[in-house]
């Protein structure tokens, strides 16, 4: 039983690391570990003070009304392609309280299928600025409604008939996005070598953006932790 | 208790002429169109009598050469780890003063990574006030980091002749100056757009407008 926890102990320690992925020859590869923590000042406070949220010293205690960034769900890690055309597939499940995720990021050339969980009719749209929309056909109780995604920048994914159904999204053209839990490793492999854009993002922080150069035969390892204080950072850097 | 039935009717006439007035007066708010010279009343109509929430219907100059308008300090409670208000209309170069009045030791961290404007208060304690001053017009969401409820949105206008409707419905502005306006209205609901109008307004007029929130 020993022996067994101990090795179960090891397997978690090593899925935990970032390893890097296998080298594809004429391709790169980037790869990191993506997390989400809280303000600096309140991790401080954390370090010296102990009562309330700061049960131990260096540790909060989550309450539900709090945001519990070591539990966060839906962080993004997106890599622009300019040559993507889009394509990927989507699926988001509306009920009559709320949708499946409240943020999603997705490319221009993406198709976005909502299912229908809720007991009525609903008639979802797409909204960006301005007079920027796309609308769904109704769509019933039990069956599904879809839309090749053509509006690029931050949208809004909403229904006419009901107003807690509501995600956001985040639309770049060539944008190819994975949806990690706070902690989780993130891929890009066999990528062609040249000049990338890559987006970290959680849609109550914003973004973060990297420029990279992926040559052949080489993996690049970013781990990239979101706070507010690391994102502004991060904005005002020349 | 004799002198109680004389005063008995006293009372009864005041309520009688308080009710008058106050209909009076009442009659004068909501009615559009028979309020003084130089006020502005209305209606904002939306297309399928949506019940949208948080309309802010504004006074728009229809030339940029109106003088840029005093500073004001706007502000903010925080107490139950809710923003009140939690929708703050301002002008380029007012404060927003965000005053941490829990009743008990609660943090709160003030944020914003919207477009409009980026800001990180850092660690608001209990009693602290905490200040950012908005420099240009736009709007965008600020967060506390720490409570996940806690949501809130400053509008900054070129113009201090607003109202903010918490549904459609009549609305006055008082005190325009005289000129060339555009009425709008802001929208929060991204399925809807205002059609925005444009009013001119004399010393000795007042208008009585219709403004339209249609569906994109």
């Amino acid at each position: 039983m020993i022996k067994t926890s101990t090795l179960l102990l090891i397997i978690t320690c090593m899925t935990a690391c970032s390893s890097a992925p296998e080298i594809t020859p004429g391709k790169g590869a980037i790869y990191g570990t993506i997390s989400a923590e809280s303000h600096k000042a309140i991790l401080a406070k954390a370090s010296k003070k102990k009562n309330g949220i700061y049960g131990s010293v260096g540790g909060l205690i989550f309450t539900n009304q709090m945001v519990n960034y070591p539990k966060l769900k839906e962080l993004f890690v997106c890599l622009l392609d300019p040559s993507s055309k889009g394509g990927n597939e989507h699926l988001l499940i509306a009920t009559n309280d709320n949708m499946s995720l409240s943020s999603l990021a997705v490319g221009t050339g993406d198709r976005l299928t909502i299912q229908n969980d809720s007991s009525e009719t609903l008639t979802f749209f797409l909204a960006g600025k301005e007079e920027d929309i796309q609308i769904y056909s109704p769509v019933k109780p039990g069956e599904r409604s879809s839309l090749v995604l053509e509006l690029e920048g931050d949208l809004e994914l909403g229904s006419d008939e009901n107003e807690s159904l509501q995600t956001i999204l985040l639309s770049r053209r060539g944008l190819i996005g994975q949806q990690h839990s706070s902690g989780d490793q993130y891929v890009f492999e066999n990528l062609h070598p040249g000049q990338y854009k890559f987006l970290f993002w959680y849609w109550r922080l914003g973004l973060v953006e990297k420029n990279l150069i992926i040559k052949a035969g080489e993996n690049i390892e970013l781990n990239q932790v979101l706070s507010v204080d690391k994102i502004l950072e991060s904005k005002n850097e020349p | 208790m004799k002198n109680d039935i004389p005063f008995s009717h006293a009372g009864v006439l005041l309520m009688r002429i308080n009710r008058i007035l106050f209909t009076f007066v009442s009659f004068l708010i909501v009615l559009p169109g028979i309020v003084e010279a130089n006020h502005l009343s209305g209606k904002v109509e939306v297309e399928g009598g949506k019940k949208l929430k948080n309309l802010i219907v504004y006074l728009e100059p229809a030339e940029s050469l109106q003088k840029k308008a005093d500073p004001r300090v706007h502000k903010v409670l925080q107490k139950g780890r809710r923003y009140n208000p939690d929708l703050i209309v301002v002008s380029p170069g007012d404060k927003i003063q965000f005053l941490n009045d829990e009743d008990r030791e609660i943090d709160h961290n003030i944020y914003s990574l919207s477009k409009f404007k980026n800001f990180d208060l850092g660690l608001g304690e209990r009693g602290s006030v905490l200040e950012v001053e908005i420099d240009k017009i736009g709007s965008g969401n600020f967060y506390c980091s720490v409570h996940r409820l806690m949501e809130g949105r400053i509008v900054s206008l070129n113009t201090r002749y607003f109202a903010v409707l918490e549904s459609p419905g009549n609305f006055i502005l008082p005190n325009i100056p005289p000129g060339n306006w555009v009425a709008k209205v802001i929208v929060f609901h991204k399925r809807y757009k205002s059609i925005p109008i444009n009013i001119s307004l004399s010393d000795t007029t007042h208008k009585n407008i219709e403004l339209k929130v249609v569906k994109k």
